[in-house]
């Protein structure tokens, strides 16, 4: 529900970048989203789509990059990948983890003339 | 003519689109940095004038009204409250916690699903909150969208109603997962409902092994001396 926020988040942000380097059109915009973040992509896509018209974005291409999750085991010490909040250590099955990768949410780069 | 967006000049390279003329701008931004910009200002107001503000998330009908409305009641002897609640529409909410004493500020979000740090920056305006005091931010009533914006909040606080089913902790692991207090609540419903308290908590600890557990029952006033004492506790002073 709340992709059409982050679409207008993600337009206000490219839009300020293009006004400051006097760019016409954004042709493509690359976001980073982490495993664990609550956001559906196909949504995202199609409310940026919907926010972008009549801008100088419109058109342009949402192309999303995942980061898979891993968590630090603060019992055996050690880097494991996990799938949600919640997962525990493959190694010693314990629940003592810190998230380190996996809640990114950020615009990278975009493609503009 | 590209069949993506139309132009005269794009090329694909390895499946990926872009045109000749692009230019790669570097942008590497959050996407939450506006908001979080915001909730950091508003936790330094908090801080400044040292007011505990909790964010209180649940689904719609777990009961935060009704639990704030009776808290603000029984301890609202030095006017120590201040209520901002957020709905999609109507002032039922605010109205119905104003019979408390507490001064409230209803904000309605119309088509958005939670709070803001922006929202609540506005409310902290108009609201002229006591020093020394407890402001209570009802979120929308939503277990999933709230958990992404930081308001600048010191607590997080997400109740659960027995009704709803043990198991919400596995399902809506993000606001599980960024709380500090867990709230049970219709407690006196439990006899009536297949609802495992050990099991739930359990849940909850899974996502989130610092979370603290409180239960209680606003019908029959069971475990609400340790939510106040709860509150006492957390109180900046």
């Amino acid at each position: 529900m709340h992709e059409i926020w982050l679409s207008k988040q993600i337009l206000q942000l490219i839009t300020k970048t293009a006004k400051d380097r006097k760019l016409k059109k954004v042709n493509k915009v690359i976001i980073e989203i982490g495993q664990l973040v609550a956001v559906d992509k196909l949504s995202l896509t199609f409310g940026f789509d919907l926010v972008a018209k009549g801008t100088i974005a419109e058109n342009a291409l949402l192309e999303i990059k995942d980061t898979f999750a891993e968590a630090f085991c603060e019992k055996c010490t050690k880097k494991v990948s996990i799938m949600n909040y919640g997962d525990n250590c493959s190694i010693c099955n314990g629940y003592s983890l810190k998230i380190i990768k996996g809640d990114e949410f950020k615009v990278l780069s975009m493609e503009a003339e | 003519m590209c069949g993506i967006c139309g132009c005269s000049e794009a090329v694909h390279e390895n499946t990926s689109h872009h045109h000749k003329s692009d230019k790669l701008i570097n942008i590497e931004e959050n996407l939450f940095s506006e908001n979080n910009k915001i909730a950091i200002q508003n936790s330094e107001y908090f801080k400044k004038n040292k007011i505990l503000a909790l964010n209180i998330m649940s689904s719609p009908g777990a009961g935060k009204t009704t639990l704030l409305t009776k808290t603000i009641s029984n301890l609202n002897k030095e006017n120590r409250f201040s209520v901002i609640v957020g709905d999609q529409q109507t002032d039922l909410d605010a109205e119905m916690i104003k019979t408390s004493g507490a001064t409230v500020l209803q904000i309605n979000t119309g088509r958005t699903c939670h709070l803001d740090a922006h929202m609540i920056s506005h409310a902290i305006e108009d609201l002229s909150i006591k020093d020394q005091s407890i402001l209570f931010i009802e979120n929308v009533g939503n277990l999933v969208c709230p958990s992404l914006f930081n308001l600048g909040e010191h607590l997080r606080i997400v109740m659960l109603s027995v009704t709803e089913g043990d198991n919400k902790p596995l399902k809506y692991a993000d606001i599980f997962h960024c709380a500090d207090l867990m709230i049970l609540s219709k407690l006196d419903l439990l006899p009536f409902v297949d609802f495992d308290v050990k099991k739930c908590i359990e849940y909850a600890k899974q996502i989130n092994p610092k979370i603290e557990v409180l239960q209680l029952s606003t019908k029959s006033g069971d475990g609400l001396s340790s939510w106040y004492e709860w509150l006492q506790h957390k109180t900046l002073k």
